[in-house]
């Protein structure tokens, strides 16, 4: 592991996103904040609906030109990307910002060699021949572990197996050397053994590199392995920052509490799962209240039934903060258990 | 006491049609020779990558396929030679659950009449009749009376699949197969349908046959295990056995692959595999798995041919288990 600057490279401030849908407004994000230094991997953790897809194409810029309404800021160095144009944006993806999709296949072009693909990722921001990107797509590919690369490049998607297509997909995001780079989901369709290669080739790579990485997930077992920082998404808001040891060890919000209890562990065979009760709450009407309240067994320790009226903010110590009422109640961090 | 479930030598190839694969030599040996038998109330979970075969175990087991050879008892009956006339009492008897509740569900039937079908389907008039018997299906798997006449899209994946396992009670089975039924759902979902379904085997007795990809769900549900790769049962086993002391260097690698949601685990000792599975169409000789075992590339030659030479079988599918217990020794030290 690099050891992170203090220098925040990627800020993202109070970012919301919703979309105008027939049945009404979708609010997808709900203030979303993130701070990513040098080098580090941060991981994005939230079930289905929590809004961390959406986030990262928020980062990638992809909303724009959509009817979506995007708000807050992002800035990478010091720049707001939420305030480019799309012209302005695509000079930045692939050399400052990349990202790798959870399904290589729908996300590579089935009609063009894999080799091809990247390099015209290169050539985008290069201006070099074809022959030479070609070569460079090639060295790129034989350092994502691809066996005989120079005969490779000129595979299609479907010839390659699925964990061949994504070590592709970080070759093609790779390419350009970016200094953040998005990984949506990135092994979730990879059965546990190539989970384990592809986890260890974004490592080395990221070593090497130098780059940030922003890791989205839905797998705290991922989590636990490669990343030193994790957000909590719950209902499209941020619930929770920590460090990797710090959320596991004390995770203080009562949903990172809920969704460490309710997983299954090789580690710890319990008898019976404590599953969280009840359903995230939708995202076309969102409670005022905590969007957790209707399925949190804490609420009753806060008086004024404050969780049902009140949206909490992301307070307490200091890179440590979580979204709960409890925090006002217990500022010295003894969160009632 | 036999068990309720007996399977031996069961066999699914599928031939090759396409022209790109002709050289391979014309069958995709999908299940080859699996032997397992499930007891009545209990749990056997079926683990394995993608591609191993372990839906098509279920599949053959349903006889939604046909087997091209081996045996399948239930409760003593040969059933792998069914025909279909006799197949509509089997079903009563087996049901299954299926991985992906929002493409196994008619969009256009009401929740209602999907958990009545297979009452319908099988001519049963339960006492109190149909609805009566399907309210308290959904009574049982936490659905409410209101939804009776509501539609798959208005309930969420971890309601929709409770309505494939009222239906798939709704006939009393003796047992049913579970393909991936919380794969497609998050973890604070999923340990509500797990628990759902460990009550309903507590109340009934039901066994289950649990296909599952993800480790750390089968290890909490089943009593024993079976690890499938490239069609072939690698390692079978009491459960705890299993995940304790793993024997086969496929189940050791397997097992060290899942990740460790403590920061704080040692990781040292993990055993990586290198490259993919091989194709199904041409799978290497003799052990299956040599192509990729950690231990295959440390014996000495005259060992190592014998990966090459012979099929290895048993309820562990390994030739040097004592090079493999020797190995994993080494590399978790």
């Amino acid at each position: 592991m690099t050891t992170p600057e203090a220098a925040p490279m990627l800020a993202i401030r109070d970012l919301r996103v919703s979309f105008p849908t027939d049945d009404g407004v979708v609010h997808a994000v709900n203030g979303m904040d993130l701070t990513l230094a040098r080098g580090e991997t941060v991981g994005i953790v939230g079930e289905s609906g929590s809004g961390k897809t959406v986030t990262s194409q928020a980062l990638m810029g992809l909303l724009k030109g959509t009817s979506a309404t995007v708000t807050g800021q992002i800035l990478l160095d010091g720049q707001d990307l939420n305030a480019l144009t799309e012209a302005q944006m695509r000079a930045h993806r692939g050399t400052k910002i990349a990202m790798i999709f959870q399904d290589p296949l729908s996300a590579m072009h089935p009609f063009y060699p894999v080799g091809v693909q990247i390099a015209e990722a290169y050539r985008v921001h290069n201006d070099v021949s074809r022959k030479a990107a070609a070569q460079v797509a090639i060295d790129m590919l034989g350092r994502v572990g691809i066996p005989d690369p120079s005969r490779r490049y000129s595979a299609y998607p479907h010839e390659f197996s699925g964990g061949m297509r994504q070590r592709a997909m970080i070759a093609m995001a790779l390419v350009c050397e970016p200094e953040l780079l998005i990984a949506d989901e990135p092994t979730t369709a990879l059965d546990v053994t190539v989970q384990a290669q592809i986890l260890d080739l974004l490592g080395e790579l990221q070593e090497e590199t130098g780059a940030s990485v922003i890791l989205v997930t839905h797998d705290l077992g991922v989590v636990a392995e490669v990343c030193h920082q994790v957000v909590v998404m719950y209902g499209g808001e941020c619930v929770e920052q920590a460090t990797v040891a710090d959320l596991f060890s004390d995770p203080r919000h009562p949903y990172t509490q809920g969704l460490l209890a309710s997983m299954p562990s090789l580690a710890r065979r319990s008898e019976r799962l404590n599953p969280i009760p009840g359903f995230p709450p939708s995202l076309l009407a969102l409670p005022d209240g905590c969007l957790f309240a209707d399925r949190c067994p804490k609420t009753h320790l806060v008086p004024d039934n404050a969780c049902g009226t009140r949206r909490p903010t992301l307070i307490g110590p200091d890179g440590h903060p979580s979204r709960c009422h409890l925090e006002i109640l217990q500022p010295t961090g003894d969160v009632v258990r | 006491m036999t068990p309720l479930l007996q399977v031996t030598d069961l066999t699914k190839h599928f031939p090759i049609r396409s022209r790109a694969f002709r050289s391979a030599g014309g069958v995709i040996k999908a299940v080859d020779g699996v032997s397992f038998s499930v007891d009545a109330g209990q749990t056997l979970g079926l683990v394995g990558e993608s591609g191993c075969g372990k839906s098509t175990t279920g599949r053959l087991l349903m006889r939604l396929l046909a087997p091209t050879s081996g045996s399948i008892q239930l409760g003593g009956r040969e059933i792998a030679e069914l025909r279909r006339s006799d197949l509509q009492e089997y079903r009563r008897r087996v049901q299954m659950v299926f991985q992906n509740p929002s493409s196994s569900l008619n969009p256009r039937q009401s929740v209602g009449s999907a958990i009545a079908a297979p009452l319908l389907a099988q001519r049963v008039t339960p006492a109190g009749g149909v609805k009566a018997k399907v309210r308290d299906l959904m009574d049982r798997v936490g659905l409410r009376p209101d939804h009776y006449n509501r539609f798959p899209h208005e309930f969420s994946g971890g309601q929709k699949q409770r309505v494939g396992i009222a239906r798939a009670l709704a006939l009393d089975p003796q047992l049913i197969i579970c393909d991936e039924p919380v794969s497609a759902l998050d973890v604070s979902v999923q340990a509500q349908v797990i628990n759902l379904l460990e009550d309903i085997q507590r109340d009934t007795g039901v066994a289950y046959l649990f296909i599952a990809h993800d480790l750390s769900v089968v290890q909490h549900f089943a009593d024993r295990i079976a690890v499938m790769y490239l069609g072939k049962i690698m390692e079978y086993g009491d459960t705890a056995r299993v995940f304790g002391a793993p024997e086969h260097p496929y189940t050791q690698a397997l097992l060290s692959a899942v990740p460790q949601p403590d920061p704080a685990a040692d990781r040292s000792g993990r055993i990586r595999l290198s490259g993919d599975l091989p194709s199904p169409a041409d799978p290497p000789r003799g052990c299956v798995f040599r192509s990729r075992c950690p231990v295959h590339p440390r014996l000495d030659p005259q060992r190592r041919q014998l990966c090459n030479d012979s099929v290895p079988s048993g309820d562990i599918a390994c030739h040097h288990t004592d090079v493999a217990a020797e190995a994993l020794a080494t590399t978790t030290r």
